[in-house]
């Protein structure tokens, strides 16, 4: 409002003084007259008495600081009717750096959330979690037991609160009276959990420990409830326990695990009944422990008191000391934990650097087309110049205009990252990392977008901008664009946007090389027709039942065999330890193997090739299991060889009781990641009541493709065993297109910046081949009445481009290799510093830069060498 | 931008003049530019156009206000008026100027001619 007002002021005053200086000057004019002179000498004379009437008038107004806005007013209208009449201009320079842009944003805004972001919690930065070292598994674990948390919460004395906090997938849970046959996600905690995060229930309170309630999340409320004002003192079924929901948490909070949003948060000791399949002592269940600093205390004071404590406890418990952690530490818990963080961290740092690569190239592109457009602008500015404009003025008009592009193409970059995002999340939700994220957009990203405008603006339009700061007034209006040669600026340009090009084309091959890699190699096993189908009982006793659904789906026509799997295929890997009599292990790592429990058929109805001995039989189902199969790397690594048929080992840590004895040698398969082919795997037989295959993975061999198999397997169960819920049905084809979602994503990316790259640095450089030739071409005049042939000056220019091209493979190769380096650890089955890759780019890179000079040179070699040097 | 107003004068003398002028009574643009030629007895070169960035800057200041009234000679014109803060100001410059004065003097008379 008050710049509107300041505005009327303005044009108030801006008429009251130049009325006041014409009736000043007609006054003077009237006393004149008065004297006798006649009206014409009377008013020029008085005009000239006043002084420079338009002058005095500018500097009137300038006091009202009105000026430098119309200049910018001005500069504005000037830049959008510029604008407008280079629409094909605009447009290559606005879209590629909205995409610049737009994919920045995008990215950000994934980052942001998942990598960067602090908890909606009270000071967050208070926050520490209970972390111990694992050295077999070599990372931190978060894993304490509630007996541990109890004592912590009576002994410490650094912190204003300790709250536990585990969590659990649960389905078949009752509400509205009706199953939800989805998973919930239930987070189970302690009564002082919320309070000592500092979160206060949106609607209703929080409960206390020992009591049979919920709070639910926000978004739980909305979809299962409809956002009923009523929801406080309704139930939820859970393992046929009645859980009254006491309050429903606010929006922003959706649990300390970011990505993996809670739907339902009950008490710690309402968790062995609520829910199945649960410790049923309570002071045995797992707990990760977050606590929050007293206002005076740092966190390393803290972790010392911690440290004593705990040893004491420990001691106190009697916990074994192979099952201590090597290290306790509190680690900062501001921002949350999240398994799916560390997984996606590196490619999202991937995809950072190549989304500002693809925006620094569209800089250097606009900041091309700028250029030129600016060349030929110098004469218009040399006019200007001689007539008195200020160089300031000059270049702040020209950056103006590149903020003008800026801005614009920051909207559309919006716009654009609107979309990316979407797309980016429709990506990271599938697959054993999928990540859930709330995605909105906020302040931050707003500020980050609009600093990449302006950050953009400044760079491309700098160029120009000094370019023109440079004009010499004589040459510039005497016509010095026809003058040869010089332009290294824009030279330059081209060098660094093919150099750019180079780099994101070696990053697009290297990932979709990946891509292609792990989805072609060999598994191991046979991918094709194979069937997995997860599982998930709601309570105990279905074995039997289940059992019997295995012979139903084992005669559907088309089917060859069923067995199952209790952790999956294609799941995040499930590690003991192991220990071979005479064959100690020194370092804690190499005890530690990934495992499942199978049933028989398993690797005959998956494909995986026995190298010796034979499959389970359901003589093996026994309570505890006394037989297991294992993998070549696993034989390797424990007994030297893979002849191992007969031999035995213990689970655990003590080479005494050596329980297993090994019936059967597979050869090694791709089981838990693509990745890695070669892990140690131990396979141990399904337990004699066939209790745990309840909730399993069911793995299904058929002929051919069948359709409709997943609705036929999900009848039986419902008519066989109806406590017990299909969770999905996927091919497996589908299921390792899935689980490369990340894998996809970055592929995609880069692969589609690296082709805009191509076209970028195509634009660019034709742009530039097309103005240089423009600028010769007097000089191609004479040389072609001097006898060149059209192929020579087609092979002159195509020469000049090449140099630029080359100067700019020899930049980008080096760059390029830095960042492959970067990202080796997402590669698969090429090397960073793959030959083939760099070579395949550099040469496309070459041929693009021919292609984009053919037609300035093709137009160069029509010259009519006449006309060129009549318009000299 | 501030120092083309005064051609010949020192920074100030002009907006002191003003006001100095405006003391008396207020005045249209014209009027004012007329007393301080015929105060001066022509001695001070004021061109009579340079009142006039002078004025927006005072009326800028608050030091004067102006408002629309009809000239001797029947036209439209803007008449300015002094304000308290003007007066105030119009103080503290002649002051000022006083001891800037005497500080010259004594230069001038120590100075050896």
């Amino acid at each position: 409002m008050n710049w509107i007002w300041n505005a009327m002021r303005r044009r108030r005053m801006n008429r009251a003084v130049a009325e006041d200086i014409e009736s000043h000057i007609e006054e003077i004019a009237d006393g004149l007259m008065e004297t006798g002179v006649p009206e014409r000498e009377a008013r020029l004379r008085a005009r000239r008495e006043f002084g420079n009437a338009a002058l005095l008038l500018e500097e009137s107004r300038a006091v009202w600081g009105w000026v430098r806005l119309e200049r910018a007013l001005q500069d504005l209208r000037h830049g959008l009717r510029l604008m407008a009449r280079n629409p094909g201009f605009t447009a290559i320079a606005v879209l590629s750096l909205a995409l610049g842009i737009g994919a920045n944003t995008a990215i950000f805004t994934v980052t942001d959330a998942l990598l960067l972001k602090q908890l909606p919690v009270e000071k967050p930065e208070r926050l520490v979690v209970f972390a111990g070292w694992d050295d077999s598994l070599r990372q931190w674990t978060y894993f304490f037991t509630y007996r541990e948390f109890k004592e912590l919460q009576r002994r410490m004395q650094s912190f204003s609160g300790i709250a536990a906090s585990w969590t659990a997938d649960r389905t078949n849970i009752v509400v509205n009276g009706a199953v939800d046959e989805a998973p919930t996600h239930i987070g189970i905690v302690s009564g002082n959990y919320f309070s000592v995060l500092g979160v206060r229930p949106a609607i209703g309170r929080s409960f206390a420990e020992d009591e049979p309630a919920a709070v639910i999340s926000h978004s739980y409320w909305e979809r299962r409830f409809g956002s009923r004002p009523d929801i406080l003192g309704r139930t939820l079924g859970m393992n046929g326990v009645a859980v009254t929901i006491a309050g429903v948490a606010p929006d922003s909070f959706m649990g300390d695990s970011v990505g993996q949003p809670l739907d339902v948060w009950i008490p710690i000791t309402l968790a062995p009944h609520a829910l199945f399949r649960w410790s049923q002592k309570v002071d045995n269940n797992p707990v990760r422990l977050i606590a929050r600093l007293k206002p005076q205390v740092a966190a390393g004071q803290a972790e010392a008191e911690a440290k004593v404590v705990y040893r004491q406890i420990a001691h106190e418990l009697g916990r074994l000391a192979s099952e201590n952690p090597a290290r306790l530490a509190l680690l900062p818990e501001g921002q949350g934990i999240s398994r799916p963080r560390e997984h996606y961290r590196q490619p999202l740092a991937a995809l950072t650097v190549i989304a500002g690569l693809i925006l620094l190239l569209a800089c250097a592109n606009a900041a091309n087309l700028l250029l030129t457009r600016s060349e030929a602008r110098r004469k218009e500015f040399a006019v200007r110049l001689a007539l008195g404009a200020g160089r300031g003025r000059i270049v702040g008009q020209l950056l103006v205009e590149s903020l003008m592009l800026a801005v614009m193409s920051g909207a559309a970059g919006l716009a654009l990252a609107w979309w990316g995002t979407a797309a980016l999340m429709r990506l990271a939700r599938t697959g054993p990392w999928a990540v859930e994220l709330h995605l909105r957009p906020d302040g931050r990203v707003l500020a980050y977008t609009a600093a990449l405008c302006l950050l953009t603006g400044v760079l491309f339009g700098l160029a120009p901008a000094l370019s023109v700061s440079k004009v010499a007034l004589y040459t510039a209006v005497k016509g010095a664009a026809r003058t040869p040669g010089r332009f290294p600026l824009g030279r330059l340009l081209v060098v660094v946007q093919v150099g750019l090009s180079l780099i994101l084309l070696m990053g697009a091959g290297l990932f979709v090389r990946t891509l292609r890699n792990l989805k072609s190699q060999d598994l191991g096993f046979d991918r094709e027709h194979l069937l997995l189908v997860r599982t998930d009982a709601a309570a105990a006793g279905q074995g039997k039942a289940v059992a019997d659904v295995y012979q139903e789906i084992a005669r559907i026509p088309g089917v060859r065999s069923v067995s199952a799997s209790h952790f999956g295929m294609l799941r995040p890997a499930v590690f003991i330890n192991v220990t071979v009599a005479g064959h100690p292990m020194t370092k804690p790592a190499d005890r530690v193997v990934a495992v499942d429990q199978i049933t028989p058929r398993f690797l005959e109805t998956v494909g995986m090739h026995l190298l010796a001995g034979r499959e389970f039989t359901p003589r093996d189902m026994t309570d505890p299991p006394r037989t297991a199969i294992v993998n070549q790397a696993m034989a390797r690594r424990f007994f030297g060889t893979t002849d191992v048929v007969g031999r035995r080992f213990a689970w655990g840590e003590q080479a005494s009781d050596s329980q297993l004895e090994i019936v059967g040698v597979i050869r090694d398969a791709a089981y838990n990641t693509l990745r890695n082919r070669s892990a140690a795997m131990i396979y141990m037989p399904e337990g004699a009541d066939w209790q745990d295959i309840s909730d399993a993975t069911l793995v299904v061999r058929t002929a051919t493709a069948i359709p409709g198999i997943g609705v036929q397997i999900r009848d039986k169960f419902r008519t066989l065993a109806p406590g017990v819920t299909v969770r999905s049905t996927d091919w497996m084809d589908d299921a390792i297109d899935q689980w490369l979602s990340t894998e996809r994503m970055v592929a995609w990316i880069a692969g589609l910046f690296g082709a805009l790259a191509l076209v970028l640095a195509c634009l660019g450089l034709y742009g530039m081949m097309s103005y240089v030739t423009a600028r010769r071409t007097s000089e191609i005049g004479i040389r072609m009445s001097l006898g060149a042939t059209p192929a020579r000056v087609i092979r002159m220019v195509l020469g000049y481009a090449l140099t630029l091209g080359v100067a700019g493979v020899v930049l980008g190769v080096p760059a390029a290799l830095a960042e492959s380096r970067l990202v080796t650890g997402l590669l698969f089955g090429v090397g960073a510093q793959d030959v083939a890759t760099v070579a395949g780019a550099a040469l496309i890179m070459l041929a693009v830069v021919v292609v984009a000079a053919w037609l300035p040179a093709r137009r160069a070699a029509s010259i009519d060498a006449l006309k060129a040097l009549r318009c000299e | 931008m501030d120092q083309t107003a005064q051609r010949d004068l020192f920074p100030g003398a002009l907006e002191m003049m003003i006001l100095q002028t405006l003391r008396r009574g207020a005045r249209h643009g014209y009027a004012l530019a007329q007393d301080i030629k015929g105060a001066s007895d022509d001695l001070l070169q004021i061109e009579e156009g340079s009142l006039y960035p002078a004025l927006q800057r005072m009326l800028k200041a608050g030091w004067v206000q102006a408002e629309w009234g009809v000239s001797a000679r029947n036209r439209k014109v803007r008449v300015y008026k002094i304000t308290p803060a003007g007066r105030k100001q119009l103080d503290r410059q002649i002051s000022s100027f006083d001891r800037m004065l005497k500080g010259i003097s004594r230069v001038m008379r120590l100075s050896p001619s």
